[in-house]
């Protein structure tokens, strides 16, 4: 579903300078799988999930990332959205002024619309966003605000995991989904990330630590260290990294 | 501009000095001193006070600590009336160029009738720096100062004004400041008024990254007037504003704040702030304020926030609920709020000293 | 930033190609006289078989115009304008009846279209013969919610809607030359009652040379059943409109009125200077909405219109409250700052507005808000939104008289700017002599955050729908002040898509 071939990146600095920040990254994930990626920060974790959901200031100077067979990188955010790419922000940004639900309509629509398919009716809508919020606990008040303004940590995260739930995504990244979040709050996203799984859906969940895997329980977990994939391995590989540290893959060089 | 008018004594004995065919002279010829129909002066109409003002010379005296380091003759171009009548008209420059470490204490002092006088400081690079003035007008008098202030790259500037009230003389202080790259500077004005009494501040980013701190806090009691004017204009890209002013008006007194901050395009990623509050203890108060804006760099944050209004009655009543009587606890509300200023002041001793003033002298406005 | 800087390229071509009002009207025009002077005004007066009063009080504004000088304290810059090289009275020859739909010139049919004025309501814009008849029918057929319509075409006004209705519920709802005629008590004892002939320079040739406009009358305690309102079209080239409105409402009335204004697109510029006048009595209320969408001019400043406006309404009873809603997108200069005098005790005066400027646009506009009475309460709400290389000015007003006690004022001023090439800024004006008033201003400057731009994408929003969207909500507590018939119309103007269903 998702194949990351030997992937080379550079941040794009001031006056025409880059940064080299991922350095040959490959991984693939299949439909239904869900893949872990563990790393100490600043490690090229975030960079990657920014890479893959098209955000600018990057700049790939060698392999590629293909999305069903099509490749990201000439892609706009709102195409590779509308193919079915979802991040779930490290920080949600705040739009005042935007209500959340108008937001989530306007995008559905949106892929919808770029795919070829008929609008979702308001009615519709509103069942599905009831049911949604539902399941997170979100409540009717939450759900009036403006887009993450005036929300805590937790709640923001669960308004992203809000919004997987009614874009139906086909791919889902949770960038550091867990951060900022109590164990209760960190259930729930993780029961509704959960609900999210099945055979057509991949995941790529990023992470500083264990606790989020002991409930999404990845198929593969991958260990990212100074931009590169340093160990692949099964969930096992999550918990000696918990005991160990990442103390054994400080220092650079593949 | 417009109709000419006739010039009043004072303008009158200004235009005998000046020679034929001086920018000063066709300027005060053409629009006379300042009046409340020029936009920048609606609220504080000079030339109506100092054309009451007898129109004969007077004295000014300077308490330095020392000496200024040079004398020059020749006064600088403004496009400012008043610093443009004050080149005209004063002898001399005096010019001081700090050194590191030292606080320059300036007293001065204009005796009845008028004075100009014109004086730069120079804070040369890497340095740091502290000038503290002092000024009081007597009866009578009308004193036309203009202090140009020059910060170095990555020197230091820590600047306190303080205005004695000044119920029959007139003052215009102009302060013309440009900070070089890194540069950095903190002024804290401390003001109580005059028949009128005019505090003007310009301030040029001129370099990259530079920073001041801008703050006043007035107090204008019963027939006196201030009005604290600043300007500052970013040039350079990453520069840094804050202001805070306070004024607190009492009796028939009259307060004005104009601050403008002006971006320009290439002024990318300026931080600047600007905060008035006012307070207005009695009916016949008045306040004018006029918080402005002008932007044409978009990457930049900039806001103002302007508040009028009364002492807050339920803090009045929380504190003599407690215990305190209402004039103890008016006293200490007008004080917290025109302590907030001074309280930025960076250096112990400079800061307790005008806390204190504020102490003695609110109890005699208020 | 490559995605802001496509962004801004979109918003200009948003802004300054799509202008799709831009259209005239093909119809034989009748043209005043050019140039003013006495006899142009004589006229004016003369086509609208003026009584003597009326003619003495335009002469009166003209003699004393001509000593006044056009103000320069606006932060706009435009070429000195000829007040001699422009037509003073421009009408659509034989505009006044068409016996049925077929002799009605196709274009003006198409005009109204344009308009997004419904065909049956057109019918009866346009006077058709038994139309009048069929306006409950034009109505239920084309509207939603009850509207009733003046349309004023170049100086005359066309037809007015639902007039017969209107007068059940004893308001009237006319052009001013008719109400001239038919309700000469009215409009003699409050017009120049809340802005003086002398105002200013652009009133007071308001004054002088107004074509039409309209009038409306609210009985006290009459709640008018219909929001009513009016269509301004400059249409001929080399014509200024210079319309008057004056609305009163009578004790414990309530008015709703909607302004909506278009011009076609031309390589002169058009001037516009209209007069509008607000008198609300004790407990009465009058909302007015303007969406303004003159022709800016093209992207590179050539064309568009002059747009000099004096708005003030006088808050005059107890409990009064006058709010005025604006959404300014177009004309190339605009200098207009509605206001409240708010001298009955405890009323309230509020000011919400929108204006975008773009391509070569400059505006300087805002609110003045000035308390004489008790417990007076005002509210100014601005959002500026500046792009391309336009240029806008927040300019605003608050005054407290000494016997102004418990007069509360808050007011912030929004600026946003897109792209690095145009300029926001903010000239408020604060005075009070009373220590028992509280007032607060806010205001900030801000842009177009590429962070959050980035998130609207990444759910799927292309990036025009993106900006739309955060437009809309930096616009939002404005918008919702909006009738619901104008808030579609303006964000649409903005280029905004519309609000969901739970809000």
């Amino acid at each position: 579903m998702l194949v990351i071939d030997n992937l080379q990146v550079c941040v794009k600095m001031e006056e025409g300078k880059g940064r080299h920040i991922l350095k040959g990254v490959s991984l693939e994930v299949p439909a239904g799988q869900v893949h872990a990626i563990m790393g100490p920060n600043g490690c090229g974790k975030s960079t990657l999930s920014y890479l893959l959901s098209g955000r600018e200031g990057y700049e790939i100077i060698g392999g590629s990332m293909m999305f069903e067979g099509q490749d990201l990188a000439g892609m706009e955010p709102e195409d590779r959205a509308a193919a079915g790419m979802f991040l779930s922000f490290q920080y949600p940004v705040e739009i005042p002024g935007v209500p959340i639900l108008t937001f989530v309509k306007e995008a559905l629509n949106a892929q919808r619309r770029a795919r070829g398919e008929d609008e979702t009716s308001t009615p519709q809508f509103m069942k599905l966003a009831r049911e949604a919020a539902a399941q997170l606990d979100i409540t009717h008040e939450m759900l009036k605000r403006p887009v993450n303004v005036d929300f805590s940590g937790g709640e923001k995260k669960r308004m992203e995991i809000f919004q997987a739930l009614m874009l139906q995504p086909k791919f889902l990244i949770l960038d550091e989904t867990d951060s900022g979040l109590d164990i209760d709050a960190l259930k729930m996203v993780a029961e509704g990330v959960n609900t999210l799984r099945g055979k057509e859906r991949g995941m790529l969940v990023i992470t500083h630590y264990q606790r989020l895997l002991d409930y999404l329980k990845p198929d593969v977990v991958h260990v990212m260290a100074a931009g590169c994939i340093r160990e692949t391995g099964g969930p096992e590989l999550a918990l000696k990294l918990e005991e160990a540290g990442y103390d054994k893959y400080a220092g650079g060089g593949a | 501009m417009g109709v000419a008018m006739p010039p009043n004594a004072m303008e009158a004995a200004f235009l005998a000095q000046l020679d034929e065919n001086v920018p000063a002279r066709e300027m005060l010829a053409e629009a006379g001193l300042p009046h409340r129909r020029i936009e920048e002066w609606k609220w504080s109409d000079l030339r109506a006070v100092v054309g009451k003002l007898p129109a004969e010379p007077g004295v000014l005296t300077f308490v330095a600590a020392r000496e200024s380091d040079t004398v020059a003759k020749q006064g600088q171009e403004s496009a400012l009336c008043m610093p443009l009548l004050a080149s005209a008209l004063s002898k001399e420059l005096h010019i001081y160029t700090l050194k590191n470490g030292e606080t320059l204490e300036l007293n001065v002092d204009a005796s009845a009738g008028f004075t100009h006088q014109q004086l730069l400081v120079l804070v040369p690079a890497g340095i740091k720096a502290q000038l503290l003035e002092h000024y009081t007008v007597q009866s009578c008098a009308f004193a036309n100062l203009t202090l140009t202030i020059v910060v170095e790259t990555d020197a230091r500037l820590d600047r306190v004004v303080k205005q004695d009230a000044a119920p029959e003389g007139a003052l215009v202080l102009t302060s013309l400041i440009k900070l070089a790259p890194k540069a950095r500077m903190a002024q804290t004005t401390l003001g109580f008024g005059a028949r009128l009494a005019r505090i003007e501040t310009h301030v040029s980013h001129a370099g990259e990254g530079a920073q001041i701190r801008l703050d006043g806090a007035c107090v204008v009691g019963a027939g006196l007037h201030l009005d604290q004017t600043s300007v500052v204009c970013h040039e350079g890209a990453h520069g840094q504003t804050d202001e805070l002013f306070k004024t607190v008006v009492a009796r028939d007194g009259k307060g004005v704040f104009q601050g403008k901050v002006y971006v320009s395009g290439g002024a990318q990623k300026t931080d600047a702030r600007m905060q008035h509050r006012g307070l207005l203890l009695d009916d016949k108060a008045e306040i004018d304020a006029k918080p402005e804006l002008e932007i044409y760099a978009d990457d930049v944050v900039c806001t103002h926030g302007n508040a009028l209004g009364a002492i807050d009655d339920e803090a009045l009543f929380y504190m003599r609920q407690r215990g305190l009587p209402e004039a103890a606890a008016r006293t200490l509300l007008i004080e917290s709020f025109l302590a907030e200023p001074l309280e930025r002041i960076e250096d112990e001793k400079v800061r307790e000293h005008l806390l204190a003033l504020l102490r003695t002298r609110l109890g005699v406005v208020t | 930033m490559p995605a802001i800087k496509e962004t801004i390229e979109d918003v200009r071509r948003l802004e300054a190609d799509k202008y799709k009002y831009g259209f005239t009207t093909e119809i034989e025009q009748e043209f005043g006289p050019k140039g003013l002077n006495e006899e142009t005004i004589r006229f004016i007066s003369g086509k609208k078989n003026e009584p003597r009063w009326m003619l003495d009080w335009r002469l009166d504004a003209y003699r004393r115009w001509t000593r006044m000088a056009e103000p320069n304290w606006a932060k706009v810059d435009y070429p000195p304008i000829d007040y001699q090289g422009l037509h003073y009275y421009a009408a659509p020859k034989n505009a006044s009846k068409y016996k049925n739909l077929g002799e009605v010139p196709q274009e003006l049919l198409d005009t109204y279209k344009k308009l997004g004025i419904p065909r049956k309501e057109a019918e009866v814009l346009l006077g058709l013969e038994g139309a009048g008849q069929s306006a409950a029918e034009a109505r239920t057929e084309a509207l939603s919610g009850q509207v009733a319509v003046d349309a004023v075409f170049d100086s005359v006004s066309v037809a007015t809607t639902f007039k017969e209705e209107l007068a059940k519920a004893g308001v009237i709802f006319m052009p001013i030359s008719e109400a001239i005629h038919e309700h000469p008590e009215l409009v003699r004892k409050y017009l120049g009652a809340v802005v003086p002939v002398t105002d200013n320079f652009f009133a007071t040739l308001n004054s002088a040379v107004f074509s039409d406009g309209s009038f409306v009358y609210v009985p006290k305690g009459v709640r008018c059943p219909m929001e009513l309102s009016t269509y301004f079209r400059i249409n001929a080239a080399g014509a200024g409109q210079f319309e008057r409105t004056l609305i009163i409402a009578d004790e414990g009335s309530y008015v709703s009125y909607l302004e909506g204004c278009t011009a076609p697109m031309r390589d002169e510029n058009q001037l516009h200077a209209a007069v509008v006048e607000l008198l609300a009595f004790d407990d009465a209320e009058i909302k007015y909405s303007t969406v303004q969408n003159w022709w800016p001019g093209d992207v590179e400043g050539k064309g568009g219109v002059y747009n000099f406006v004096t708005k003030r309404a006088n808050c005059h009873g107890r409990n009064s409250k006058v709010s005025w809603t604006q959404v300014e997108t177009g004309s190339a200069i605009t200098w207009k700052y509605p206001s409240c005098v708010l001298k009955g005790d405890n009323s309230r005066g509020e000011f919400y507005s929108i204006a975008v400027t773009n391509g070569r646009q400059q505006a300087d506009t805002g609110s003045k808000m000035i308390h004489l009475g008790r417990n007076t309460k005002s509210r100014i709400i601005s959002k500026g939104i500046s792009a391309g290389r336009s240029d806008q000015t927040y300019r605003g007003l608050v005054s407290v008289h000494g016997k102004a006690e418990g007069a509360r004022n808050f007011t912030q001023c929004d600026s946003l700017l897109i792209g690095d090439t145009c300029g926001a800024h903010t000239v408020p004006y604060v005075e009070t002599r009373t220590p028992k008033a509280v007032l607060e201003h806010e205001a900030s400057t801000s842009r177009l955050s590429e962070e959050q731009l980035f998130y609207a994408r990444q759910r799927g929003l292309d990036e025009e729908s993106a900006v739309a969207l955060l437009v809309n909500g930096f616009c939002r507590e404005v918008l919702q002040e909006l009738p619901m018939e104008f808030a579609v119309e303006a964000q649409a103007l903005l280029g905004v898509s519309l609000e969901g269903s739970v809000g």
